[in-house]
């Protein structure tokens, strides 16, 4: 099999004059600042347009993982990983249960944060900060893995050695990150978003155009794995068991309403500036996933074809096998390669900073601002929030390079849904019912976060590979935290109603 | 029948036909180089994408006062 060929100089320019763009752009966000508040550094004023709250939509919702997490987990499972399409379609579907309503209380009320509306709604001390702190660890955990990711990436584009260069990338991409994040605010991020998803969007066209150039047509992929000798390889071409139906069932559910509760999405939710435009923006992100899921699935589908013989975290580098193979065939698959690349680096920052810039809002505003000096100016606030950022990073930075080989990405992804999802009654049934109760939300709550983390790492019999019977532990957990949150609420309204 | 159930049960069938379990295990049909279990998953998940785009650009959202109501 052919090795990665590192970059040469050409490449790298090309590579260092989009790095340099963005930091650039950071700074033009910073001159357009129209006022030192936190609406303006994390909303931009709700001033979003249609191109830029689709591609910031868009860069946002796809990652690194999507390339290589996506390609890597249809290397091993085959075929049923199509279910990723319907997952990343059922996020937009999930949207229309909360949306409209959200951004019409929003824009009225002038939210900043995903828990304004939590003290909005319930006023619950309790609720707030747990929620917060739920939304706080699993986007430290989504920024973490995208550190990860950014590592993973630089490994082998260089001569140096693989760990090196995997320290290197981290911090060299996270430094220019958060630079122009800390400039420029929700604009930066936006503005960058914009570059980052067109130069997304071409990547995975150039993909797939590279995919058929090497390899030939999908169909010679797909009668080479079903005339494979090895049965495992034959089965992932066959229809799913049992047990990964219900898997995709359960996907289905917890990426489609998980997702949604992300915060920074809630917030590009607040941050667009119409209701039309927000609509508008949604419709076309329904058909994102055939631009970009489909395509990893596909990748994958050649990897098995094609570059047989990879286990376990090895199989999450898949995609950079192929791109090897590609890379060395001609100077035309050279270039290829490097701009897929840069789209590469584009998803990840893109989706990186979004996660910073939203857990520095929730720690300024939410946590030190509402119950720390919640006489602080918006200044202050918005400083503060920039300093979380970075002290944030500088930690995540550390944990990457010590965690670099510990955990594959897609393990990580499954905890933060089962963790997510339990904010469903908060915000999804919330917003719909107004009998829904504070003190009960935040039990259900707390009792669903915690059944999941229990059947999620205990080491139970009836646990294979941290689901249950097929379904993730959140969506299990949700069960307990709906029943008290919606038991409790009736309870306490009948008991008032009596007394 | 309120327009909100309609389109939950719309979703319900959606989500049911995209999930290949009506397929037989050792179904070995290709079409246009995929397994054809795999096809009729992604000619629904298109189908719902068509469906969620027309609920968001046609269905009516409701204004700042509805949301208070």
């Amino acid at each position: 099999m052919s090795s990665f060929q590192a970059f040469g100089p050409g490449a790298w320019l090309f590579i260092g004059i989009y790095l340099f763009s963005l930091i650039l752009i950071g700074f033009f966000a910073f001159k357009a600042r129209k006022e030192n508040t936190l609406n303006d550094f994390y909303l931009a004023g709700n001033s979003f347009g249609l191109v830029v709250i689709f591609l910031t939509l868009y860069a946002t919702q796809y990652s690194g993982n999507t390339l290589f997490g996506f390609s890597g987990k249809t290397y091993r499972i085959g075929f049923s990983w199509i279910m990723s399409l319907q997952f990343m379609i059922a996020i937009v579907a999930c949207y229309i249960i909360f949306a409209p309503r959200l951004y019409a209380k929003a824009r009225r009320y002038q939210f900043v944060t995903p828990t304004d509306y939590l003290q909005h709604r319930f006023d619950s001390r309790g609720l707030n900060i747990l929620a917060t702190v739920i939304m706080i660890f699993v986007l430290s955990s989504y920024l973490l893995a995208q550190l990860m990711a950014m590592g993973r990436a630089m490994q082998g584009l260089t001569d140096i050695d693989p760990a090196v260069a995997y320290q290197q990338g981290v911090i060299l991409l996270t430094l220019i990150m958060v630079i122009y994040g800390t400039l420029g605010g929700i604009r930066a991020v936006a503005w960058t978003d914009v570059i980052q998803g067109v130069v997304l969007m071409i990547g995975f066209l150039v993909l797939i155009v590279i995919l058929y150039q090497q390899f030939g047509p999908l169909s010679l992929a797909t009668a080479s794995i079903q005339q494979s000798l090895d049965p495992a390889t034959v089965s992932k071409t066959t229809v799913p068991d049992a047990d990964r139906l219900r898997e995709w069932l359960s996907y289905i559910i917890i990426v489609g309403l998980g997702s949604t509760l992300y915060p920074q999405a809630i917030q590009r939710i607040y941050a667009a500036k119409s209701e039309r435009v927000l609509r508008q923006g949604l419709a076309f992100m329904a058909f994102a996933p055939f631009l970009t899921t489909l395509i990893a699935i596909v990748a994958g589908i050649y990897a098995i074809a094609y570059v047989p013989g990879l286990e376990g975290a090895a199989s999450d580098q898949v995609l950079g096998k192929i791109l090897a193979l590609v890379q060395n065939s001609s100077l035309l698959g050279y270039w290829l390669v490097v701009v897929l690349y840069a789209a590469v680096m584009a998803a990840m920052m893109s989706t990186a900073d979004s996660a910073l810039l939203s857990i520095s809002s929730m720690l300024s505003k939410d946590i030190y601002g509402r119950y720390l000096d919640p006489d602080a100016s918006q200044a202050r606030l918005t400083l503060l929030g920039k300093c979380f950022s970075w002290c944030l990073i500088v930690f995540l930075v550390w944990l990457a390079i010590y965690l670099s080989d510990k955990a594959s990405l897609l393990s990580l992804l499954d905890r933060k849904f089962d963790l997510l999802i339990q904010l469903v009654p908060a915000f999804m049934l919330s917003i719909h019912w107004r009998g829904l109760r504070a003190l009960p939300t935040l039990i259900g709550l707390f009792t669903g976060v915690a059944v999941s983390l229990y059947l999620a790492y205990a080491d139970l019999a009836f646990v294979t590979q941290g689901k249950v019977f097929g379904f993730h532990p959140g969506l299990v957990g949700l069960l307990p935290n709906i029943v008290i949150a919606v038991g409790g609420s009736l309870f306490l309204t009948n008991r008032r109603v009596v007394s | 029948m309120k327009r909100s159930v309609i389109i939950f049960v719309v979703y319900v069938v959606l989500i049911a036909t995209g999930i290949p379990w009506y397929w037989p295990r050792d179904s070995s049909l290709l079409i246009l180089g995929v397994p054809a279990w795999v096809l009729s998953s992604i000619l629904v998940a298109f189908l719902t994408s068509a469906f969620t785009a027309y609920l968001l650009i046609r269905y009516p959202w409701k204004s700042e006062e509805d949301a208070d109501e």
